[in-house]
């Protein structure tokens, strides 16, 4: 079977529009009326502190933390409005990555397994489509196919990360989101799992929507960037012109904050 | 001076599958008022380095080897001899306030409790001396604080009052593992300047283990790299940022992000992965990771001294550079 996904020179696609979403536990207003877009091949980082707002942000576009008042639209259809059927139907076309693999894992199923699940259930393969697919599926994370038959916990952290997103892809998606997807890892492993998702977009044509409280990853990968504080995006633009040239006062006392450091 | 010499540490952790290194040969000294940062990724054997200058290890673990401080091997030392310089004579942050810290005790009496164990000042006192501590370290309402439990503070406040009870016993020694790593950037900073601060007016010696070599290059004079549960290089801070003498480093280096080249078509990162627990490489344990391996580095293991707080753990670092090849 063919391995290959790319979508390269397809043209750019608006995937998600979020407009004055409102997020609210009770009285205190998690995400307050935050608008921004995403497209196809798209990387937009979003950065904030603990408490920002930023992963019930990422939640809320999934539908996974319901929201008060604003609108999601992923192409093109209003998630709030939809009926159930039609949302069940769209969902898997937005996929998460979360920071630990082994909370998304399960530690009784082997990688390969978990990954030919979703094959079987979300696009009705049959055993021999969805095992040949899960072989790819390993491969096109940088991972030997040999592994499918591991536990997670018989992996790396880095390796886990990458049975993640594998399982991520397998129902292939338009949207990515990933929620500090390498904050678990160590400088090395980091670097692949950035390498990987980088490439993914650029491969694939995926929008990805990348939560973290790490600015140099923002910097190092991202498109676009919107910087989160107290509920609110306070400022966006692209990476160059953040990191150039902040204009809001936190963003600035944000980019201060991080050490410095050069060979 | 030197506050602390480490010589030919061994760490062994008995485990289903046998003995488990999880240090191996290790000697480095620490200077007085000096603060060495730790560097490695996770299984290189720095967390467990720290338990052991703590005597904090479980019963499962062999440690052999020499921990010379204050004239004593600490490696020799009873229950009764740690109790006397645990809390006063040395002290550990960890990464989690929450696991140092006591659910069902009000912040205050935890973070005096050091200074009444060890009789270094009466209650009254030793409340005075937490509320000026975490006033200094940017506290907007410390006595507020003192009466609260610890899950009705933020996590930044809760570090800070576990830093202020290691530190109120004014030890010449303190340990800090991962101690700002669960802290945003904001709350790290200032928090890191203030540990600086306080070593800088204390004279007290700080070993200082991250993952975060951003961090350790704000806060250490010295550094030392560990792979495998060996230090791969030992350096001033600078030297070993600027000219690192070991691939390893080098490697570790060039894949953080802050380093990487945004344009470039992959990112920089080192081959394969650190070798699961027990599995450790013949020869240089670096070599089947190591862009510049020669057939020597598979058979023989050599560090090469430059002086006594230069060192590296590749023989390849004497040949002018491994980078040329």
């Amino acid at each position: 079977m063919d391995c290959m996904y790319a979508r390269k020179g397809g043209k750019l696609e608006k995937l998600l529009s979020v407009e004055n979403l409102t997020v609210k536990f009770g009285k205190f207003q998690a995400v307050q009326e935050v608008n921004f877009e995403l497209h196809s091949g798209e990387i937009v980082g979003l950065v904030g502190e603990s408490g920002s707002g930023k992963s019930t942000l990422g939640r809320a576009v999934l539908g996974l933390t319901p929201f008060q008042s604003g609108s999601v639209k992923f192409l093109g259809q209003s998630l709030g409005k939809l009926s159930r059927k039609v949302f069940l139907k769209l969902r898997p076309a937005m996929q998460m990555v979360f920071q630990n693999p082994m909370g998304s894992l399960d530690p009784h199923q082997s990688v390969g397994s978990a990954i030919m699940e979703v094959l079987r259930v979300v696009k009705h393969a049959t055993d021999e489509e969805a095992f040949s697919r899960m072989k790819c599926g390993l491969e096109e994370v940088g991972l030997d196919s040999g592994l499918a038959h591991r536990y997670p916990h018989e992996l790396s952290g880095g390796q886990r990360q990458r049975v993640a997103i594998a399982r991520a892809l397998a129902v292939e998606p338009r949207l990515l989101i990933a929620d500090e997807p390498t904050s678990a890892l160590d400088g090395s492993a980091q670097a692949h799992i950035l390498d990987l998702l980088r490439g993914l977009v650029r491969n694939r044509r995926i929008g990805l929507l990348l939560i973290t409280h790490d600015l140099s990853v923002v910097k190092l990968v991202a498109d676009r960037a919107g910087v989160m504080h107290r509920g609110r995006i306070i400022e966006t633009g692209s990476v160059e012109k953040i990191w150039s040239a902040p204009s809001h006062a936190y963003t600035q006392r944000l980019l201060a904050a991080v050490p410095q450091w050069r060979r | 001076m030197k506050r602390l010499e480490v010589r030919g540490l061994q760490i062994g952790f008995q485990t289903d599958q046998g003995w488990i290194p999880a240090v191996r040969d290790l000697s480095f000294d620490l200077g007085v008022g000096e603060i060495l940062g730790i560097a490695g990724e996770s299984g290189s054997g720095k967390s467990a380095l720290a338990l052991a200058l703590m005597g904090l290890l479980p019963s499962n673990t062999q440690v052999r080897g020499k921990v010379l401080f204050q004239g004593g091997d600490l490696l020799q030392n009873n229950a009764e001899s740690w109790r006397k310089i645990r809390g006063s004579k040395m002290a550990m942050i960890f990464q989690d306030p929450m696991s140092s810290l006591h659910p069902y005790l009000r912040i205050g009496d935890q973070i005096i409790e050091p200074l009444l164990i060890h009789g270094l000042a009466n209650p009254k006192q030793a409340r005075e001396q937490a509320l000026a501590c975490l006033a200094e370290m940017g506290i907007s309402d410390p006595k507020t604080m003192l009466q609260q439990y610890p899950h009705e503070c933020s996590g930044g406040m809760r570090q800070r009052a576990v830093i202020a009870m290691a530190v109120l016993a004014k030890p010449d020694l303190l340990i800090a593992d991962e101690p700002t790593t669960a802290l945003d950037v904001t709350t790290q900073r200032e928090v890191l300047i203030w540990m600086q601060k306080w070593i800088r007016a204390s004279g007290a010696s700080l070993v200082f283990i991250s993952h975060d070599v951003g961090v350790l290059s704000e806060m250490a004079d010295q550094l030392m790299v560990m792979y495998l549960g060996q230090g791969v290089e030992r350096g001033s801070l600078v030297e070993v940022l600027k000219r690192p003498h070991h691939p390893y480093t080098d490697g570790l280096l060039r894949s953080l992000p802050a380093m990487q080249d945004r344009n470039a078509k992959h990112f920089y990162s080192l081959a394969g992965h650190v070798p699961p627990g027990g599995s450790i490489p013949s020869g240089c344990s670096f070599h089947p990771r190591c862009p510049a391996v020669q057939d020597l580095c598979r058979t023989t293991e050599q560090m090469l001294e430059i002086n006594q707080e230069r060192w590296t753990a590749c023989m390849r670092a004497k040949e002018g550079s491994w980078k040329s090849s």
